[in-house]
């Protein structure tokens, strides 16, 4: 298959962070912030900034609420997001394949 | 071309990921089945005509307070899977039910006596196991102490619900040990 013949990857999916994320919120309804810093052992700005970038794109729902009078912000995976995950993956696996038959 | 090494890294790391964030039940609902289990065994051993009502209350108090503890924990752990609370709802929830269907059994004469405690005992123990199969891991290995603590009740004659119940309490316990322990954490990240 030539390289005008793959399947374009999504360039946001690109970094291993934002995919993680991205896979995270596939596969649960909501992840909160400090859930994300703990599985993906990420600095605050770090992960913010990568966050940013999905909510950006509309990839991403956010919603904050406060428990124990602390506040706590959640996220979960838009329609939009998980269309575009989805194409994503299916661009990756094409890729592997494509790759694994030379 | 996309590089397929780095592509292959991240798909690794995303596996890995998802493999440490798998969801698991908190231990304090171990923890207060260990000692519902241990009081009402006792209490079929000293106090035999007091334990239809113990367990007529404590079973479905003990798993509305269990659905609470774990979507509590969902909660204050940062991760929310509701498709995997309605199942473990639906799986112990069908438990609770089958356990209630014994009553009948009982009353009709069909099954008397210690006949009904086994009855029950096979239930949970086959509930255990097949959540041990499918959801929870722990789980599988607290119904078989669970079966070996039926088939107790077929050689054992004096104070053998109390033996269940240490038993079956002290399999609980290990399993809150077993789920504490596991890492909660991936391996540092090597994304990108």
């Amino acid at each position: 298959m030539r390289d005008d013949e793959l399947p374009a990857l999504d360039r946001v999916f690109e970094h291993g962070v934002r995919l993680g994320i991205a896979v995270l919120l596939a596969r649960y309804d909501e992840v909160s912030f400090s859930r994300f810093k703990e599985l993906l052992q990420q600095t605050d700005g770090s992960l913010g900034a990568q966050l940013r970038k999905l909510e950006d794109t509309g990839y991403l729902s956010v919603r904050k609420e406060f428990r124990d009078r602390r506040p706590v912000t959640w996220y979960a995976l838009s329609a939009k997001g998980r269309k575009a995950l989805r194409v994503h993956l299916d661009a990756l696996q094409t890729l592997i394949r494509t790759a694994g038959h030379g | 071309m996309p590089d397929v090494d780095h592509v292959e890294k991240d798909l690794g790391y995303v596996r890995g990921l998802l493999e440490k964030s798998e969801p698991r039940s908190p231990p304090a609902i171990y923890v207060l089945w260990a000692v519902v289990v241990l009081v009402g065994f006792t209490l079929a051993d000293l106090a035999p005509r007091a334990t239809g009502l113990f367990w007529l209350i404590a079973a479905p108090v003990g798993f509305l307070v269990s659905t609470w503890l774990g979507a509590r924990a969902a909660r204050k752990e940062g991760q929310v899977d509701r498709a995997e609370g309605d199942r473990h709802f639906l799986h112990w929830g069908g438990l609770l039910g089958a356990e209630l269907l014994i009553v009948p059994l009982a009353w009709s004469g069909a099954v008397t006596g210690t006949g009904v405690g086994q009855v029950a005992l096979l239930l949970v123990a086959l509930a255990y196991f097949l959540d041990g199969v499918h959801q929870e891991r722990p789980n599988l290995w607290v119904g078989i102490a669970i079966a070996a603590g039926y088939l107790l009740t077929f050689v054992v004659a004096r104070h053998v619900w109390l033996m269940v119940g240490v038993l079956i309490s002290a399999a609980l316990l290990a399993s809150a040990v077993q789920n504490r322990a596991r890492p909660k954490r991936a391996s540092p990240s090597d994304a990108r």
